[in-house]
Protein backbone atom coordinates (compact mmCIF):
# COMPACT_ATOMS: atom_id res chain seq x y z
CA UNK A 1 0.00 0.00 0.00
CA UNK A 2 2.78 2.44 1.05
CA UNK A 3 4.48 1.70 -2.48
CA UNK A 4 1.10 2.66 -4.47
CA UNK A 5 0.57 5.75 -2.06
CA UNK A 6 4.66 6.48 -3.25
CA UNK A 7 3.91 6.43 -6.73
CA UNK A 8 0.65 8.82 -6.46
CA UNK A 9 2.25 10.91 -4.24
CA UNK A 10 5.43 11.07 -7.13
CA UNK A 11 2.71 12.09 -10.14
CA UNK A 12 1.26 14.56 -7.64
CA UNK A 13 4.28 16.20 -6.19
CA UNK A 14 6.57 16.08 -9.63
CA UNK A 15 4.25 18.31 -11.31
CA UNK A 16 4.21 20.53 -8.43
CA UNK A 17 7.80 20.74 -8.11
CA UNK A 18 8.10 22.63 -11.69
CA UNK A 19 5.02 24.70 -11.87
CA UNK A 20 5.27 28.54 -11.73
CA UNK A 21 4.60 29.65 -8.15
CA UNK A 22 0.95 31.00 -8.53
CA UNK A 23 0.05 27.58 -10.68
CA UNK A 24 1.35 25.70 -7.74
CA UNK A 25 -0.88 27.59 -5.06
CA UNK A 26 -3.75 26.81 -7.53
CA UNK A 27 -2.89 23.60 -8.01
CA UNK A 28 -2.74 22.74 -4.06
CA UNK A 29 -6.28 24.48 -3.32
CA UNK A 30 -7.15 22.30 -5.93
CA UNK A 31 -6.18 19.27 -4.78
CA UNK A 32 -7.35 20.23 -1.17
CA UNK A 33 -10.58 20.48 -2.74
CA UNK A 34 -10.42 16.82 -3.98
CA UNK A 35 -9.20 15.64 -1.11
CA UNK A 36 -11.60 17.47 1.41
CA UNK A 37 -14.55 16.80 -0.44
CA UNK A 38 -15.17 13.20 0.86
CA UNK A 39 -14.87 14.06 4.58
CA UNK A 40 -17.14 17.70 3.31
CA UNK A 41 -19.73 15.29 2.16
CA UNK A 42 -20.16 13.12 4.90
CA UNK A 43 -20.41 15.92 7.20
CA UNK A 44 -23.17 17.16 5.43
CA UNK A 45 -25.00 13.88 5.31
CA UNK A 46 -24.20 13.49 8.89
CA UNK A 47 -25.61 16.83 10.17
CA UNK A 48 -29.14 16.25 7.76
CA UNK A 49 -29.67 13.49 9.27
CA UNK A 50 -28.89 14.31 12.45
CA UNK A 51 -31.15 17.01 11.82
CA UNK A 52 -33.85 14.57 10.73
CA UNK A 53 -33.93 12.22 14.09
CA UNK A 54 -33.19 15.34 15.95
CA UNK A 55 -30.30 14.42 17.28
CA UNK A 56 -28.11 17.47 19.48
CA UNK A 57 -25.20 18.26 16.77
CA UNK A 58 -21.93 17.82 19.42
CA UNK A 59 -19.69 19.62 17.52
CA UNK A 60 -22.13 22.19 16.59
CA UNK A 61 -22.51 26.13 17.17
CA UNK A 62 -24.52 25.61 20.29
CA UNK A 63 -22.05 23.42 22.13
CA UNK B 1 6.12 53.07 21.90
CA UNK B 2 6.72 51.19 25.16
CA UNK B 3 9.15 48.40 26.03
CA UNK B 4 6.30 46.60 27.62
CA UNK B 5 4.79 46.20 23.96
CA UNK B 6 4.66 42.71 22.95
CA UNK B 7 3.96 41.38 19.36
CA UNK B 8 1.82 38.15 19.00
CA UNK B 9 1.33 36.06 15.66
CA UNK B 10 -2.18 35.47 15.50
CA UNK B 11 -4.50 33.51 13.62
CA UNK B 12 -7.40 33.87 16.20
CA UNK B 13 -7.38 29.98 17.21
CA UNK B 14 -7.13 28.82 20.79
CA UNK B 15 -3.73 28.67 21.02
CA UNK B 16 -3.03 31.99 19.85
CA UNK B 17 -5.84 33.65 21.66
CA UNK B 18 -4.22 31.83 25.20
CA UNK B 19 -1.46 33.64 24.38
CA UNK B 20 -2.24 37.27 24.45
CA UNK B 21 -4.50 36.45 27.46
CA UNK B 22 -1.71 35.01 29.24
CA UNK B 23 1.13 38.02 28.39
CA UNK B 24 -1.85 40.64 29.46
CA UNK B 25 -0.17 39.73 33.07
CA UNK B 26 2.93 41.14 31.81
CA UNK B 27 2.44 43.32 28.63
CA UNK B 28 0.22 46.78 28.84
CA UNK B 29 -0.64 46.54 24.70
CA UNK B 30 -0.41 43.12 22.58
CA UNK B 31 -0.05 43.68 18.92
CA UNK B 32 -2.11 41.49 16.92
CA UNK B 33 -1.17 40.63 13.62
CA UNK B 34 -2.99 38.40 11.64
CA UNK B 35 -1.06 37.27 8.15
CA UNK B 36 -2.68 36.33 5.30
CA UNK B 37 -1.50 34.85 1.34
CA UNK B 38 -2.81 34.20 -2.04
CA UNK B 39 -4.31 31.11 -1.16
CA UNK B 40 -5.55 32.52 2.86
CA UNK B 41 -7.02 35.91 2.12
CA UNK B 42 -10.74 34.48 1.82
CA UNK B 43 -10.83 32.96 5.28
CA UNK B 44 -12.20 33.86 8.08
CA UNK B 45 -11.19 36.81 10.26
CA UNK B 46 -10.15 36.37 13.75
CA UNK B 47 -12.58 39.40 14.68
CA UNK B 48 -14.34 37.64 17.22
CA UNK B 49 -11.89 37.04 19.49
CA UNK B 50 -10.33 40.06 18.85
CA UNK B 51 -13.42 41.54 20.50
CA UNK B 52 -13.70 38.56 23.67
CA UNK B 53 -9.92 39.78 24.24
CA UNK B 54 -11.03 43.50 24.44
CA UNK B 55 -13.95 43.24 26.21
CA UNK B 56 -12.50 41.02 29.16
CA UNK B 57 -8.67 43.15 28.89
CA UNK B 58 -9.67 46.54 27.83
CA UNK B 59 -10.68 47.72 24.77
CA UNK B 60 -6.95 49.58 24.18
CA UNK B 61 -5.07 46.82 25.09
CA UNK B 62 -5.15 45.12 21.51
CA UNK B 63 -4.80 46.28 18.51
CA UNK B 64 -4.67 43.86 15.65
CA UNK B 65 -3.43 44.25 12.13
CA UNK B 66 -4.38 42.02 8.99
CA UNK B 67 -0.94 41.56 7.16
CA UNK B 68 -0.82 40.43 3.36
CA UNK B 69 2.80 38.25 3.09
CA UNK B 70 1.77 37.68 -0.18
CA UNK B 71 4.79 38.74 -2.10
CA UNK B 72 7.15 38.05 0.60
CA UNK B 73 5.80 34.34 0.09
CA UNK B 74 6.53 34.34 -3.08
CA UNK B 75 10.32 35.48 -3.00
CA UNK B 76 10.60 32.67 -0.62
CA UNK B 77 9.43 30.11 -2.51
CA UNK B 78 11.71 31.30 -5.57
CA UNK B 79 14.82 33.06 -4.43
CA UNK B 80 17.56 30.61 -6.35
CA UNK B 81 14.79 27.80 -6.76
CA UNK B 82 16.91 25.75 -8.83
CA UNK B 83 19.82 25.96 -6.76
CA UNK B 84 17.32 25.16 -3.58
CA UNK B 85 15.87 22.68 -5.49
CA UNK B 86 18.58 21.00 -6.77
CA UNK B 87 19.92 20.67 -2.50
CA UNK B 88 16.23 19.53 -0.95
CA UNK B 89 14.32 18.23 -3.61
CA UNK B 90 10.76 17.65 -2.69
CA UNK B 91 11.29 19.34 0.94
CA UNK B 92 10.76 22.79 -1.19
CA UNK B 93 6.99 21.81 -1.22
CA UNK B 94 6.73 22.85 2.66
CA UNK B 95 5.30 25.49 2.08
CA UNK B 96 3.35 26.07 5.55
CA UNK B 97 7.18 25.98 6.94
CA UNK B 98 7.70 29.36 4.15
CA UNK B 99 4.12 30.62 5.14
CA UNK B 100 5.74 31.03 9.08
CA UNK B 101 8.59 31.94 8.02
CA UNK B 102 7.05 34.86 5.90
CA UNK B 103 5.06 35.52 9.12
CA UNK B 104 8.16 35.40 11.57
CA UNK B 105 10.15 38.08 8.65
CA UNK B 106 7.01 40.22 8.86
CA UNK B 107 6.66 40.27 12.52
CA UNK B 108 10.36 41.59 12.78
CA UNK B 109 9.56 43.92 10.61
CA UNK B 110 6.62 45.33 12.10
CA UNK B 111 8.67 45.07 15.63
CA UNK B 112 11.41 47.26 14.17
CA UNK B 113 9.37 49.81 12.61
CA UNK B 114 7.12 50.54 16.07
CA UNK B 115 9.72 50.04 18.45
CA UNK B 116 8.68 46.73 19.76
CA UNK B 117 10.93 44.13 21.25
CA UNK B 118 9.34 41.12 22.39
CA UNK B 119 7.14 38.91 19.97
CA UNK B 120 5.48 35.31 21.15
CA UNK B 121 3.28 33.07 19.17
CA UNK B 122 1.03 29.98 20.16
CA UNK B 123 3.06 26.78 18.86
CA UNK B 124 2.59 23.61 20.72
CA UNK B 125 3.94 20.18 20.41
CA UNK B 126 1.42 19.31 18.31
CA UNK B 127 1.40 18.45 14.52
CA UNK B 128 5.41 18.06 14.59
CA UNK B 129 6.03 17.21 11.48
CA UNK B 130 5.37 20.98 10.61
CA UNK B 131 8.60 22.70 9.84
CA UNK B 132 7.62 25.55 12.05
CA UNK B 133 6.70 23.33 14.89
CA UNK B 134 10.11 21.81 15.05
CA UNK B 135 12.52 22.17 17.81
CA UNK B 136 15.91 23.00 15.69
CA UNK B 137 13.52 25.62 13.54
CA UNK B 138 12.28 27.65 16.40
CA UNK B 139 15.80 28.07 17.77
CA UNK B 140 16.93 29.37 14.30
CA UNK B 141 13.69 31.70 14.66
CA UNK B 142 15.08 32.45 18.16
CA UNK B 143 18.01 33.38 16.41
CA UNK B 144 16.33 35.63 13.93
CA UNK B 145 14.87 37.48 16.37
CA UNK B 146 17.73 37.74 18.92
CA UNK B 147 19.91 39.24 15.88
CA UNK B 148 17.15 42.28 15.90
CA UNK B 149 17.02 42.67 19.87
CA UNK B 150 13.83 40.91 19.88
CA UNK B 151 12.96 38.23 22.19
CA UNK B 152 10.52 35.42 20.47
CA UNK B 153 8.75 33.19 23.14
CA UNK B 154 6.86 30.34 22.90
CA UNK B 155 4.91 30.11 26.07
CA UNK B 156 2.26 27.67 25.04
CA UNK B 157 4.59 25.15 23.65
CA UNK B 158 4.51 22.66 26.51
CA UNK B 159 1.14 22.67 27.60
CA UNK B 160 -1.22 19.96 27.06
CA UNK B 161 -3.02 18.93 24.35
CA UNK B 162 -6.56 17.53 24.64
CA UNK B 163 -6.47 13.77 23.97
CA UNK B 164 -9.74 13.94 21.46
CA UNK B 165 -7.52 16.79 19.30
CA UNK B 166 -5.27 14.24 19.47
CA UNK B 167 -7.29 11.31 17.82
CA UNK B 168 -8.50 13.83 15.31
CA UNK B 169 -4.72 14.38 14.45
CA UNK B 170 -3.95 11.29 14.26
CA UNK B 171 -6.77 10.50 11.66
CA UNK B 172 -6.91 13.78 9.60
CA UNK B 173 -3.46 14.81 9.08
CA UNK B 174 -1.02 13.41 11.51
CA UNK B 175 -1.27 9.84 11.21
CA UNK B 176 2.76 9.73 11.90
CA UNK B 177 1.96 11.56 15.45
CA UNK B 178 2.83 8.42 17.53
CA UNK B 179 5.80 7.93 15.88
CA UNK B 180 7.30 11.72 16.51
CA UNK B 181 8.46 12.93 19.70
CA UNK B 182 6.66 11.59 22.45
CA UNK B 183 4.24 14.54 24.02
CA UNK B 184 4.87 15.00 27.40
CA UNK B 185 3.27 13.54 29.74
CA UNK B 186 0.24 15.96 30.93
CA UNK B 187 1.25 17.88 34.51
CA UNK B 188 -2.58 18.81 34.75
CA UNK B 189 -5.16 17.31 32.84
CA UNK B 190 -6.58 20.94 32.88
CA UNK B 191 -3.69 22.35 31.50
CA UNK B 192 -4.88 23.76 28.11
CA UNK B 193 -4.98 26.46 26.16
CA UNK B 194 -9.06 25.59 25.48
CA UNK B 195 -9.79 25.42 29.31
CA UNK B 196 -7.28 28.77 30.51
CA UNK B 197 -10.00 30.74 27.47
CA UNK B 198 -13.14 28.39 29.21
CA UNK B 199 -11.59 29.28 32.76
CA UNK B 200 -11.37 32.84 31.62
CA UNK B 201 -15.18 33.44 29.94
CA UNK B 202 -13.83 33.28 26.82
CA UNK B 203 -14.63 30.38 25.15
CA UNK B 204 -18.22 28.39 25.88
CA UNK B 205 -15.95 24.93 26.19
CA UNK B 206 -13.10 24.05 27.22
CA UNK B 207 -12.24 22.01 23.85
CA UNK B 208 -13.70 23.92 20.79
CA UNK B 209 -11.02 22.91 17.93
CA UNK B 210 -12.16 21.52 15.43
CA UNK B 211 -16.31 22.71 15.88
CA UNK B 212 -18.07 24.97 13.69
CA UNK B 213 -17.35 27.72 16.47
CA UNK B 214 -13.37 27.19 15.84
CA UNK B 215 -13.61 27.39 12.22
CA UNK B 216 -15.73 30.62 12.06
CA UNK B 217 -12.81 32.34 14.88
CA UNK B 218 -9.71 31.07 13.68
CA UNK B 219 -8.29 32.16 10.51
CA UNK B 220 -6.72 29.30 8.12
CA UNK B 221 -2.82 29.75 8.29
CA UNK B 222 -1.72 28.43 5.10
CA UNK B 223 -2.38 25.58 2.10
CA UNK B 224 -1.07 22.53 3.38
CA UNK B 225 -2.74 19.19 1.62
CA UNK B 226 -0.06 19.33 -1.35
CA UNK B 227 2.52 19.48 1.77
CA UNK B 228 0.67 16.59 3.84
CA UNK B 229 0.96 14.52 0.18
CA UNK B 230 4.65 14.52 0.34
CA UNK B 231 5.25 14.28 4.19
CA UNK B 232 2.80 11.85 4.70
CA UNK B 233 3.00 9.64 1.48
CA UNK B 234 6.39 10.32 0.03
CA UNK B 235 8.71 10.84 2.57
CA UNK B 236 8.16 9.58 5.98
CA UNK B 237 6.96 5.52 5.02
CA UNK B 238 10.74 5.00 3.96
CA UNK B 239 12.43 7.16 6.36
CA UNK B 240 12.76 8.16 10.35
CA UNK B 241 11.45 11.22 11.84
CA UNK B 242 14.84 12.16 12.36
CA UNK B 243 15.85 12.09 9.31
CA UNK B 244 13.23 14.01 7.98
CA UNK B 245 13.55 16.72 10.71
CA UNK B 246 17.31 16.96 10.11
CA UNK B 247 16.33 17.67 6.57
CA UNK B 248 14.00 20.44 6.89
CA UNK B 249 16.11 21.86 9.79
CA UNK B 250 18.76 22.17 7.19
CA UNK B 251 16.40 23.58 4.62
CA UNK B 252 14.74 26.51 6.81
CA UNK B 253 18.57 27.31 8.10
CA UNK B 254 19.18 28.22 4.93
CA UNK B 255 16.22 30.16 4.34
CA UNK B 256 16.06 31.87 7.85
CA UNK B 257 19.52 33.28 7.01
CA UNK B 258 18.08 34.86 3.38
CA UNK B 259 15.34 36.61 5.73
CA UNK B 260 18.42 37.49 7.80
CA UNK B 261 20.24 39.08 5.16
CA UNK B 262 17.06 40.55 3.56
CA UNK B 263 16.02 42.27 7.30
CA UNK B 264 20.03 43.22 7.90
CA UNK B 265 19.00 45.76 4.51
CA UNK B 266 15.56 46.55 6.16
CA UNK B 267 17.24 47.55 9.06
CA UNK B 268 19.91 49.94 7.55
CA UNK B 269 18.17 51.37 4.36
CA UNK B 270 14.55 50.91 5.43
CA UNK B 271 11.91 51.72 2.59
CA UNK B 272 14.50 51.72 0.39
CA UNK B 273 15.10 48.43 0.84
CA UNK B 274 14.95 45.16 -1.26
CA UNK B 275 12.52 43.62 1.59
CA UNK B 276 10.81 46.94 1.56
CA UNK B 277 9.43 46.11 -1.95
CA UNK B 278 7.70 42.88 -0.68
CA UNK B 279 6.09 44.36 2.17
Amino acid sequence: MRYLRFIVAFALCVPALVMPYRLRVAYGQMLAWIFHLPPTLFGRLARRLMRELETPNPYGPAR
Amino acid sequence: MSSEDCVILYSGGTDSTCVAALLTERSRRLHLLTFYEAATRDSPLPAANVGRLRDRFGEDRFPHSVLSVDALLRRLNCDRYACYLRRHGFFMLSNCGLSSLAWHVRAIVYCLDNGIRRAADGVTRELGHFPGHMDPVLRELKGLYARFGIEYENPVRDWDVPADQRLIDRLIVDRHASEFEPAPEPRSPSRTTGRYLYELGLLPHPNVKGTDLDRSMQHACYPFVLFHIFAFWLYLPFHEYAEYEARMAGLFKEKIQDAARWLDGYKATGRASELAELL
